[in-house]
């Protein structure tokens, strides 16, 4: 039998192999259907990977470390204006304002890093925005310096394009960022999982769980909090220069606290205790979001409500079904149920939703002497949907929706094993069981 | 006489006006199994805070193996070979057992290699019978069975002077006699113990050796029956009273009979 990691590992690389020949979608496959990607779907996909970095390396910083920060956007708004400012004065060109705005974020992470060292959780997060809100403040004000609220203007990440001899793209082509954007994120959440993996990601995690007992077992606390501070900021500052001049302005907008709240949703849906299930977090809430900020049916609206509501319903029905009925469900079983209350409830939504939908509009008018709009804008809402997602993740599934899902299918089979080991051995179980 | 593991010497410590510890020396020679006791507040788990560096003592020297560690920070006193256990455990909850064994062996050596620390670790568990809980997390074990967990996690770091904060403190007397059996067997091996109680019972029965604190000072240094006849420890515990009173336990005989 295929273990459950080989299936997750191939389904992994042929994701990483679509996205690859994603932008030749069209040399490779003619027959696809016209408008599934153009310009517009390279630049969604570059910010998500963008904001899959920011969120990878945010769990590196709350899930393993332990350290609760808002500081993320501030860095990447850092090494935004140092490029910026950096090209606007001197004249430099992209690369070198990317690795000086990256050295900058890493100075500044290391600064903020040693002074937050004696503050635990409530207290860190209050700091870290206000450094994040005082940077904005700064870059509002010092017009002169970096324009402040109209933004820098940058220049684009290839000011002369890119020309490969065989082929080649102009500066505002998004094939060249793509693949850019794309590596980065292949390589910086590659060597943050790679940290995560070595006596690093293991003492930051003692760090998270006790910092005194994690310094009486022999742990250089202060060095390690401070370098996961170092490392965290100089890879999301190196995105945000690459992505200032990718969109080749920076503004103190940027730094907003919702951004940052947007990253922690990205972790926290994802799992807070995985980097890669983080990062792919965030592509999937970002590509959800850009596809939410369109205007929706309302009908389509209800059905999805509907579907929720029956899904629920008929799982909790079939749940009661078989406590009456005296079976323990198995959790495959348990799976089974909730995947088929989905699809009939689905099936039912579409079905009634529109009678629905037009009842409720008419009694709508009878009361209010208008009738419901056939659309509804979603670009507030989706923020709603996403603020709610976030509340009852982190109430319900603190491990977030993606990550326990990786992990049973990874480790399908283990858990039986264990069962199997701790019966064999017994003993202690038993004594224990008094206690 | 045996190697000095460890050395005290005037130990002191103030908090703003209240000396916390005051001029305690006390030297622990060879694979010593000490008792240190003293009634709440005595300041037992302040002179263990500064004997393992969570602390910075006011004035007085610890030399540990003949190297000076005042002053040093916790980690390097660790990696020194001073282990110390907490009054409530500390486990790393989130963590498996065995990646908790692994944080003091991987930090005791900066370049230990993954496989050979996880071997040991394994060895350790196997010591203590504990490998079927390997892959489970901390936070599931019971009271008792983190208190091994403590014990294990000590081991990899293969310290000198072991010192344990309350090692029986709610634990399941089974369990109890088992941990009171790895330690002989660990003490058997050379490290040098420190068992920290108020529970007079047990500590009067185990050790060779008694540390008695009081208020912050150390008032009585000897075996048991030295200290049991100690006149200022009978005050300090039962102020007037007779000396009768004092505890005479056979903590086996007591756990077979199921009291404790």
């Amino acid at each position: 039998m295929i273990k459950g990691k080989t299936i997750l590992q191939i389904v992994g690389l042929l994701c990483l192999i679509i996205l690859a020949l994603l932008p030749f979608a069209y040399d490779i496959f003619p027959f696809l259907p016209p408008g599934l990607v153009n310009n517009y779907t390279l630049h969604i996909l570059i910010i998500s990977f963008y904001y899959a970095v920011l969120a990878s390396s945010w769990a590196l910083l709350m899930g393993y470390a332990g350290q609760f920060s808002f500081a993320h956007m501030a860095f990447v708004g850092l090494a935004g204006y140092t490029t910026g400012m950096m090209g606007k004065f001197w004249g430099t060109g992209p690369l070198t304002g990317i690795i000086a705005g990256t050295i900058m974020a890493g100075i500044f992470g290391l600064i903020v890093g040693l002074l937050v060292l004696r503050l635990r959780s409530t207290y860190l997060a209050l700091f870290t925005i206000a450094f994040a809100e005082i940077l904005r403040f700064v870059t509002n004000a010092e017009i002169y310096y970096t324009g402040g609220g109209n933004g820098l203007q940058m220049a684009p990440l290839l000011p002369n394009g890119l020309d490969l001899g065989f082929i080649s793209f102009d500066s505002v082509n998004k094939i060249p960022p793509y693949f850019i954007m794309f590596a980065l994120m292949l390589i910086l959440v590659a060597f943050m999982s790679w940290l995560a993996s070595t006596r690093f990601g293991l003492f930051l995690r003692a760090i998270r769980e006790d910092e005194e007992a994690a310094a009486a077992m022999g742990v250089n606390v202060v060095r390690y909090k401070v370098l996961v501070f170092v490392i965290t900021s100089m890879v999301v500052g190196l995105v945000g220069g690459v992505r200032a001049h990718y969109i080749t302005i920076i503004s103190p907008n940027d730094m907003i606290i919702l951004w940052m709240s947007l990253v922690i949703t990205m972790s926290v849906l994802g799992g807070i205790e995985s980097l890669v299930a983080s990062a792919i977090g965030g592509i999937v809430i970002f590509v959800t979001l850009e596809y939410l900020k369109t205007n929706f049916a309302t009908t389509s609206i209800m059905t999805v409500a509907l579907t929720l509501i029956f899904g629920l319903i008929l799982y909790q029905l079939g749940i009661y079904a078989a406590k009456r009925s005296g079976t323990v469900l198995k959790n495959k079983q348990k799976t089974m149920l909730s995947v088929s209350s989905a699809i009939v409830s689905l099936g039912i939504s579409m079905v009634v939703a529109g009678p629905i939908t037009t009842g409720i509009s008419n009694a709508y008018y009878d009361i209010f002497g208008s009738l419901l709009p056939d659309q509804i804008d979603m670009s507030d809402w989706r923020l709603v949907i996403f603020g709610l997602a976030l509340m009852l993740t982190l109430r319900f599934y603190q491990n977030g929706l993606l990550y326990p899902i990786l992990q049973r299918i990874s480790r399908a089979g283990h858990l039986a094993e264990t069962v199997a080991k701790r019966d064999a051995a017994g003993v202690m179980t038993e004594a224990e069981a008094g206690s | 006489m045996s190697e000095i593991h460890l050395q005290v010497k005037n130990l002191t410590k103030d908090f703003g006006g209240l000396r916390a510890v005051n001029n305690v020396s006390f030297e622990v020679h060879g694979p010593e199994l000490i008792g240190m006791i003293g009634p709440n507040g005595a300041g037992k788990t302040t002179v263990t805070n500064l004997l393992d560096g969570a602390l910075a003592p006011s004035s007085g020297t610890i030399y540990l193996n003949g190297q000076r560690i005042d002053g040093n920070k916790p980690y390097q006193i660790a990696r020194a070979g001073l282990g110390r256990t907490f009054q409530v455990t500390r486990s790393f909850r989130r963590m498996t057992v065995l990646e908790n064994m692994m944080v003091p062996g991987m930090a005791l050596h900066t370049t230990a290699n993954r496989k050979e620390v996880e071997k040991r670790a394994w060895e350790v568990l196997e010591f203590l019978t504990f490998e079927h809980l390997a892959h489970d997390y901390a936070r599931s074990l019971s009271g008792g069975q983190q208190k091994l967990l403590e014990l294990g996690r000590l081991l990899m770091l293969n310290p000198n002077v072991i010192i344990l904060d309350e090692p029986f403190a709610g634990v399941h007397p089974k369990l109890m006699e088992k941990i009171y059996e790895y330690i002989s067997t660990v003490n058997a091996q050379g490290k040098a113990f420190i068992l920290i109680s108020h529970d007079m019972d047990t500590i009067f029965a185990l050790s060779k050796r008694l540390l008695v604190l009081n208020f912050g000072s150390l008032i009585a240094d000897g075996n048991p029956e030295e200290v049991r006849h100690n006149p200022d420890v009978i005050e300090a515990y039962l102020g007037e009273e007779d000396e009768d009173d004092m505890p005479v336990v056979d903590v086996y005989h007591m756990v077979e009979e199921g009291d404790i």
